[in-house]
């Protein structure tokens, strides 16, 4: 099995790290070696074996519709990078200066199938998240 | 033939629709709407490290519940999916969801003698709400409320079976209808607990393959849906008379200058490796919980339908109206369970009723009046207390206050005059002070009776019986 120094930048992308060209190097060859081991697994012939969907052998496990509070609003923002007037702050991630009262790119990719919700592309290292420009 | 006449539209919906559970979807933090930002979280919806989500057992039965009315086949076996996409209003990076095993497919709604498919209906977890501060160039931030992260949703997809605007309006609210009836959401649009997004191509009539779709987002509300899908079909037809190509590509809906606008440029080809989510275990429903289910859905809006023609006798576009919301139909049902002609608590509700709500924007739920107070007023019109013009203005203050309208007749004096004294008394007052009036009508002159009648109610406060109007007025002018 081969891994293509294409395929880590599309999947390191989609992580959102930024890799270095010898990372990408390093990683394209690491990540071969271990397919390549793990494909060792295609010579058995699994044919009559049920396909497994899940790693447990359980299903059914449910919770009772009661509500119950969470947690205080100060310890659920204790740990954000960011806060702001009870929200936690985020890097706006699309194009400012949209005209006032326009739908933004966000209010219109909550709805569903999140089509609106890749950001474009990484930047070097960025570990606060998406930073690109939506529109 | 012009343009429109020989392409049609191929339209296909995506409905989310919040379940109206207590609880979120994998934790206990409540789903109650308009909260203070980040008050209704818990380590679960925030994506903190360690915690399990663990299935709210009333988000399966409502999603079972829909599937089973919307005439899908519910899966035997079905699991939890990551759809994986870094965006801020996603706590975890990953978006809970199903993929390739969803609870239900294959259903169908009937819209107008038509027969619209669903492709599949599955559950999923709502994602939180970003907010700007403040909304000039400068701003830098966005703000994010979680309260909503794990809210359960239902998502609902059609099969690409609408073929005009008004057919997708339509499809919506016969979903809305049936959701509502049978109690497993609210479908407010405004408020979010129902959505949708439409994908629409066009092709030439007779062509059976699809064009270069677009998707539309930002749909507010049904008109918003049928405006869009007019505009975006007009536009990609006069691309393809042009001889250029239609762009696959996301479109918002400007509801200001009423235009699609493209929403980004090239689309990013999606990949969100999906996977099994580790964390939940499968779902398996078995054919006893579904009998059981089963049980739980009333009457649907199109069997309430026919039922309200067959047995009450009334027109079918009437029994449209009032079988489009759960608590209308109910309202009328009751009513006409009890009242001699139904045909007349239908003008009723479709008339003052709906009239009152449009204009008030009540919900039918904050309108006080019962079926009892209607079916007492109309008994009391019958009976000669009140005239049906006294009768309107009853009924105008029972939907503010909901007050019985016997009480309301007797607070404000409103009952019927039929004492011939006391006609004939005002009577003969109007035609003493109309000489003119009187005098032209005697000259043949029909109309002028018709004004004779209108000062004899108006001195009495629209309280005088008008057939008893009619005949003492007749009687002095010596025409009887």
């Amino acid at each position: 099995m081969s891994i293509t120094e294409e395929t880590v930048r599309h999947v390191a992308w989609l992580a959102r790290l930024g890799l270095s060209d010898e990372e990408v190097e390093i990683f394209t060859g690491q990540l071969g070696r271990i397919l390549g081991y793990v494909a060792k697994l295609d010579e058995l012939d699994t044919t009559a074996v049920t396909p497994t969907f899940h790693v447990l052998d359980m299903y059914n496990v449910f919770r009772e519709d009661e509500p119950r509070p969470g947690l205080p609003r100060d310890e659920a923002l204790a740990n954000a990078p960011d806060a702001s007037l009870g929200f936690f702050r985020v890097p706006r991630i699309i194009k400012s200066g949209a005209p006032a009262g326009s739908p933004t790119a966000e209010e219109m990719s909550r709805t569903s199938s999140r089509t609106g919700a890749s950001p474009t592309g990484p930047k070097s290292g960025a570990r606060t998240g998406p930073g690109g420009d939506e529109s | 033939m012009s343009e429109n006449e020989r392409y049609e539209a191929v339209i296909g919906l995506e409905v989310h629709v919040e379940l109206g559970t207590k609880t979120k979807i994998f934790c206990n933090c409540p789903t109650t709407f308009g909260g203070e930002p980040n008050t209704q979280v818990c380590p679960v919806c925030l994506g903190l490290p360690g915690v399990l989500p663990v299935l709210n057992e009333k988000v399966l039965r409502y999603a079972l519940r829909a599937a089973l009315a919307l005439n899908c086949e519910v899966a035997r076996f079905s699991r939890f999916d990551r759809k994986n996409y870094p965006y801020p209003d996603l706590p975890k990076n990953y978006q809970i969801s199903q993929y390739d095993l969803p609870l239900a497919r294959n259903g169908y709604v009937e819209v107008n003698g038509r027969r619209i498919r669903i492709k599949r209906l599955h559950l999923e977890e709502d994602a939180g709400k970003l907010l700007h501060e403040g909304d000039g160039a400068q701003d830098k931030w966005s703000l994010v409320d979680y309260n909503r992260a794990g809210v359960p949703l239902a998502e609902i997809v059609s099969e690409p079976d609408i073929r005009t605007p008004s057919e997708a309006r339509a499809y919506l609210e016969s979903l809305k209808a049936i959701l509502q009836y049978i109690g497993v959401s609210d479908c407010k649009m405004e408020e979010g607990s129902l959505r949708c997004d439409t994908n629409v191509s066009v092709r030439r009539k007779g062509e059976t393959g699809f064009g270069t779709r677009t998707e539309l987002k930002n749909l507010n509300s049904f008109k918003a849906v049928e405006k869009s899908l007019e505009y975006e079909i007009a536009r990609q037809i006069s691309v393809l008379e042009d001889g250029e190509e239609v762009v696959q590509e996301t479109r918002a809906w400007d509801e200001s200058r009423e235009i699609t606008v493209p929403l980004r440029g090239k689309e990013e080809a999606h990949d969100y490796r999906y996977f099994p989510d580790p964390d939940l275990v499968p779902v398996v429903v078995d054919q006893a919980l579904l009998d059981e289910i089963r049980k739980e859905i009333p009457e649907l809006p199109s069997a309430k339908r026919q039922r309200f023609i067959r047995e009450y006798g009334i027109p079918e576009y009437d029994a449209g109206v009032l079988t489009a919301d759960k608590r209308l139909a109910d309202f009328f049902d009751e009513c006409a369970s009890r009242y001699r002609d139904p045909k007349v608590v239908s003008n009723w509700l479709m008339g003052e009723y709906l009239k009152y709500a449009n204009a008030t924007g009540l919900s039918f739920a904050e309108i006080p009046v019962t079926p009892e107070g209607l079916v007492e007023l109309l008994n009391l019109q019958d009976e000669g207390v009140i005239s049906g013009k006294i009768a309107k203005t009853v009924f105008e203050e029972m939907l503010k206050t909901g007050e019985r309208p016997s009480e309301i007749v007797k607070k404000r004096g409103l009952v019927q005059i039929s004492d011939e004294n006391a006609i004939y008394a005002v009577v003969d007052e109007v035609i003493a002070s109309n000489p003119n009036v009187v005098r032209d009508y005697l000259g043949g002159k029909e109309k002028a009776f018709g004004f004779l009648v209108g000062q004899v109610m108006k001195a009495t406060g629209g309280k005088a019986n008008p057939a008893k109007v009619n005949a003492a007025l007749k009687k002095r002018l010596g025409k009887e």
